[in-house]
């Protein structure tokens, strides 16, 4: 062959080769919109999860969130579709557009991208590469191997807290920390009210939505301060089952939403379902939110939802209050170091306790005494953070001193009761039937959304603790043939602590609602409705371990008569009562509630006692047993069965 | 049954929303005592020999108090410069906005924890021992097994000079210089700053 023909096939064999090898062209949106249409990407559920689309009543699902910047799309919030395409046509933007690279879609939006590039199969070098640097030193510098679910839990001195509250918990990796959970990171959802809110706006305010919600990333050490230590709250961890893979897209969530809010603070937005959301979106086939069996959310069934989920809690990890850990303390002194104990706090000094202290038998003991003063002493004045007491601040300062010269370590406490871990709890709303015998012929239909009494199912709840909202009860009386609604309990709170008499803390209740009132008119006798609001405070007495719980309260309601008669009243009155359990399952409660009602016109004296037998079967179960009197006329006895949902 | 879940959740939420998860955010509190603290940590000490690092002076955490919020069922924490928490361990900002260094981020790290982690830290420490007291002894690198017990027996022997002021920046430059003056402390732990 001539040379320059050879030449000339080669250099042709050489263009061609080098057209076929240049480098692929990047992805171009046409491309992208037509496979994402194609797959109909958009309508994956796990898109909407990324976006916290929930349901709404009225209209289509809608996302959670509303700040301008959580969504690309002007229409993101409620449109899916627009807002992947926008996120499509963002993540081809070439990075010489942007001065500051963090601000391309790729570095803002991590998880939604990621999710993107592989349903589409896209190949990382047809697309822009940013350099995402804030997110990825955050994550080299924390090495977060690990996340669990904490549970803050009740303490009966704060009935609010019954409803529990959730947060995460990112566990650093071996290279990024010791292993101390107090150096892991907390990540909790909440409210920012504005400062200047106040009072019953405050309310109204966070009903209707006005607050934004948002997410706080701190040092866990702060969560322990303001749980264990200022609110005597235990921390139950439940180590949740992520892989890496999950972990980093629950990074990469927490990255893209950090300054989303929630504009709408209904009751069915609030922060443990923002958390359970944020868990249903970094690990796909979670299916937490629908787990949900009521459209009202208290923290604790978000806590269920998790635990109720096979496999995905792999261990459970306990932080003690400060209140449980005095409590431990206690219980390990023999009589003569309490007696010391007692003596310390009530003379708020050591002076006269320090002969006797020094004449313990060894250094360990005295140590253990003053470790307990210290403890409760924390927890009567509610120590936390950099505050060093209010009421006991000299004695502190003493006992620390006198401590820090012995070299004995405090003992080793493992307070934990795993009956009494929350998750074990019977299920929040409450359904119940029954008849009731005797001089009200009737049947009985009870509905209760939230949440506990003293005599249900003691299992995974603290003893002593009642809450109830919206009790409602339908009556049918078979002799009248007639339907009414008996009773309405707007919201009734009993808190009768329980613990030892070195902490006194007063029993108390509080109750408003309305009721079918069968002592109205001029003789007494008519039915009327009577609305009351009203409380009361008193002591408990405990005996057998708490097995008995003795409790007499002063109280006083406010009545609304509605009988064309009386207008108000007010029903001073004494409750006397007892409460003996058998396990966590079976409890009886006596009660007698003498009161007299003043109105402008006369007073009458009431009488009232019932006795109360609760057995529960299993978690959903429960059979009820009473006789009431409410009065020479009025005598029955009622069967009640109740079901939990 | 869409009506009704409507219904029902109106009518809870007017009671619970108010109760549930309302306020767990760090409200700025200008209190002037707390300011003057803060301040103080920015500039010299009198002997010189702990000097806050750059960019401190902004971030300056005098103290962190809780408040009962006696609206919801959650508790606020009151630091005197509320923007730290977020600034430090936010996701997004990291420490860019408070500070230059590594070694100013273990400066910061240091003067938070002992801070917000105060009362606890001074009963663990004259205890000898406590989940509080390892995990300082981590922020400051003296948390290995040879360098702990050292540390919580030098914490013990040392509470009263250590723990002799309510201010947490001045509890902090005492413990170091105490670190510090422990020939095998001084060498084994890794971050004790300048």
């Amino acid at each position: 062959m001539p040379s320059v023909k050879r030449r000339a096939s080669f250099l042709l064999l050489l263009l061609t080769s080098l057209f076929f090898s240049l480098p692929s062209f990047a992805a171009t949106t046409a491309e992208l919109f037509s496979k994402i249409e194609e797959k109909k990407l958009y309508a994956d559920i796990r898109w909407r999860k990324l976006l916290f689309y929930t349901p709404k009543p009225f209209s289509s699902p809608r996302s959670i969130f509303d700040t301008p910047g959580t969504f690309l799309s002007p229409d993101g919030m409620r449109d899916p579709q627009k807002e992947m395409i926008a996120l499509a046509a963002a993540i081809v933007l070439p990075v010489e557009d942007f001065p500051d690279p963090e601000k391309h879609a790729l570095c803002r939006f991590p998880a939604r991208s990621k999710f993107l590039i592989k349903e589409l199969g896209l190949a990382p070098d047809t697309l822009p590469q940013p350099e995402c640097k804030l997110v990825e030193q955050w994550k080299e510098r924390n090495k977060i191997d690990r996340v669990s679910l904490v549970f803050s839990s009740y303490f009966t001195n704060n009935p609010a807290s019954l409803f529990g509250h959730t947060f995460l918990q990112l566990h650093k990796g071996k290279d990024a920390s010791s292993g101390s959970k107090l150096l892991d990171l907390a990540v909790n959802y909440a409210a920012h009210p504005p400062e200047d809110a106040v009072g019953l706006f405050y309310y109204l305010e966070g009903a209707f939505g006005k607050f934004p919600g948002q997410y706080d990333v701190m040092p866990f050490y702060v969560k322990i301060q303001e749980y264990n230590n200022y609110e005597q709250r235990d921390l139950w961890h439940y180590e949740l089952n992520f892989n890496n893979e999950d972990l980093e897209r629950l990074i990469d969530i927490l990255w893209e939403l950090e300054h989303a809010a929630a504009g709408y603070f209904y009751f069915d937005d609030n922060c443990s379902l923002v958390i359970l959301m944020t868990l249903d979106a970094a690990k796909p086939n979670l299916q937490l939110y629908e787990s949900l069996s009521h459209p009202w959310i208290i923290p604790v069934d978000t806590l269920k939802a998790v635990t109720d989920t096979p496999g995905l809690v792999r261990a459970i990890d306990y932080t003690p209050s400060t209140r449980t850990k005095f409590l431990e303390r206690y219980q390990q002194l023999n009589d003569d170091e309490k007696n010391l104990v007692k003596r310390i706090i009530s003379d708020n000094s050591l002076l006269g306790a320090t002969k006797d202290l020094n004449a313990l038998a060894s250094p360990t003991s005295k140590a253990k005494v003053l470790d307990t003063v210290v403890e409760l002493l924390d927890f009567k004045d509610d120590i936390a953070g950099s505050d060093l007491g209010k009421t006991y601040k000299t004695l502190r300062m003493e006992i620390l001193s006198q401590r820090s010269q012995i070299s004995a370590k405090p003992e080793t406490i493992s307070p934990r009761r795993d009956d009494e871990a929350p998750h074990l709890g019977h299920r929040s709303s409450r359904f119940g039937l029954g008849y009731r015998g005797g001089s009200e012929q009737s049947i009985d239909a009870e509905w209760r959304p939230a949440f506990h009494d003293l005599l249900d199912n003691a299992k995974g709840f603290p003893s002593g603790l009642q809450i109830e909202f919206m009790n409602t009860k339908l009556r049918y009386r078979l002799d009248e043939k007639d339907l009414t609604l008996k009773d309405f309990t707007l919201i009734k709170i009993m808190s009768l602590p329980t613990m030892d008499p070195i902490i006194r803390s007063p029993a108390w209740t509080l109750g408003v609602g309305g009721r079918q009132d069968t002592n109205c008119g001029s003789e007494g006798t008519d039915t009327c409705l009577v609305h009351y609001a009203g409380g009361g405070i008193g002591e408990t007495v405990v005996f057998f371990r708490e097995h008995l719980v003795l409790y007499a309260m002063l109280r006083a309601d406010i009545l609304a008569i509605s009988d064309g008669y009386d207008q108000f009243a007010i029903e001073p009155g004494i409750t006397l009562g007892s409460i003996a359990r058998l396990g966590q399952t079976t409890g009886l409660h006596m009660s007698v509630l003498p009161s007299k009602r003043f109105t402008s016109e006369r007073q009458r004296i009431f009488h009232e006692a019932k006795v109360e037998l609760s057995q529960a079967l299993g978690k959903r179960f429960a059979l009820r047993l009473d006789a009431t009197y409410l009065g020479d006329e009025n005598v029955s006895v009622g069967l009640k069965a109740q079901f939990y949902q | 049954m869409k009506l009704k879940k409507l219904i029902y959740s109106i009518v809870s939420s007017l009671l619970m929303a108010g109760l549930l998860c309302s306020s767990a955010s760090f409200a700025q509190e200008k209190v002037k005592k707390k300011k003057k603290a803060a301040k103080s940590e920015g500039a010299s000490e009198g002997s010189g020999s702990y000097r806050a690092p750059y960019g401190m002076a902004g971030c300056g955490l005098g103290s962190i108090i809780f408040k009962s919020n006696t609206n919801s069922s959650q508790s606020t924490a009151v630091t005197s410069n509320a923007l730290i928490m977020n600034q430090l361990f936010g996701i997004t900002s990291g420490t860019s906005n408070c500070v230059e260094t590594p070694a100013e981020t273990a400066a910061v790290e240091r003067q938070v924890f002992i801070t917000a982690n105060f009362s606890s830290l001074s009963k663990e420490a004259a205890q000898g021992d406590g989940m509080h007291l390892r995990a300082f002894a981590d922020v400051l690198g003296c948390a290995d097994a040879q360098t702990l017990p050292v540390f919580a027996d030098l914490s013990r022997t040392n509470h009263g000079r250590i723990f002799s002021s309510e201010e947490p920046t001045v509890v902090l430059k005492n413990y170091l210089d105490v670190i510090k003056a422990n020939k095998e402390l001084a060498s084994s732990c890794e971050r004790l700053g300048a």
